[in-house]
């Protein structure tokens, strides 16, 4: 079984055009990205600001799906 | 506004990046992601970053505790969550030790090339960090056969000889203590550090003369290894 983390990170968080969101596997000791290591199912839930919300938008492997208040 | 959820299915190795769209704006208010460690060899930190559009790690949040290697996580990031900054070690401080086992027999050759002494048992050392150095001290003694003569023992290290010794012999079937000491991925002389991970271990010996000589590695060699962040 994964085991499970619960991860604090900032609030109200303004995310601007070109930045990245990036998840990664650190090495516990030096902080150097792990070898080996592979990332599965991503999901980001946001408040759309700026950009296209209607119908599903395609940005290369990432897949912008409208919540209930779009 | 309007509240989106972005998805990304595909397996991908660490690490995965959405970067925002030149036309894209969001107020992020949570994340959630799936990581494999099956291949992983040492413990890890799952980690969400922001990235300036330099590359420029802006923060990153971290989880409470490392993920042992080999393990899976499943990571969800909230506000209002405590988070922890990842604790570096300092300089000098000791990461990890290895002490060699003795053998069942002493050893005994009179090989002019390095050979396997056969010493130690467990030959595998585990370096836990790629930036951090090694201390290696062997003490060995041996009983020599023929004088003059000099005996050369060596620690290698995947097969390179990283701290050695020559003794020079000047009586026979005497007793004498061959002490080798180094410092390991300091940089100069010292050489880069050796990268994280497994590395084998072996105590190999040899000497000038080809008269046979006898390796105590049955009781009498000590084999200590101390990984330090430089």
């Amino acid at each position: 079984m994964p085991v499970p983390q619960n991860i604090g990170m900032p609030d109200q968080l303004d995310v601007g055009p070109t930045y990245t969101l990036r998840v990664v596997a650190l090495n516990a000791s030096d902080g150097s990205t792990v070898a080996g290591a592979k990332v599965g199912t991503v999901t980001f839930t946001a408040t759309l600001v700026e950009g296209v919300t209607s119908g599903g938008q395609i940005y290369g492997d990432w897949f912008l799906v409208p919540g209930p208040g779009a | 506004m309007s509240d989106v959820a972005i998805i990304n299915t595909t397996v991908a190795t660490s690490p995965k990046d959405y970067t925002l769209p030149g036309t894209q704006e969001l107020l992020l208010k949570s994340a959630h992601a799936s990581i494999d460690g099956s291949g992983t060899a040492v413990a890890y930190l799952p980690a969400l970053q922001m990235l300036a559009p330099d590359g420029t790690v802006i923060w990153p949040a971290i989880t409470l505790t490392s993920v042992a290697q080999g393990a899976p996580a499943d990571c969800s990031w909230f506000p209002g969550l405590a988070g922890t900054p990842i604790s570096l070690p300092l300089p000098g401080q000791i990461l990890s030790a290895y002490a060699g086992n003795a053998t069942v027999a002493d050893f005994t050759t009179n090989s002019v090339a390095f050979v396997d002494s056969g010493f130690p048992t467990n030959t595998t050392l585990t370096k836990v960090s790629g930036t951090s150095a090694l201390l290696i001290v062997l003490l060995a003694d041996i009983t020599p056969g023929a004088a003059p003569d000099v005996i050369f023992c060596g620690t290698f290290i995947d097969g390179v000889n990283l701290a050695t010794t020559g003794v020079q012999i000047s009586s026979g079937g005497t007793f004498v203590t061959a002490p080798a000491t180094s410092h390991v991925g300091l940089g100069g002389s010292t050489g880069s550090p050796l990268t994280a991970g497994a590395h084998t271990v072996k105590v190999r010996v040899a000497c000038n003369s080809g008269t046979n000589f006898t390796l105590r590695c049955s009781s009498s060699v000590a084999l200590s290894i101390v990984e330090y962040e430089a």
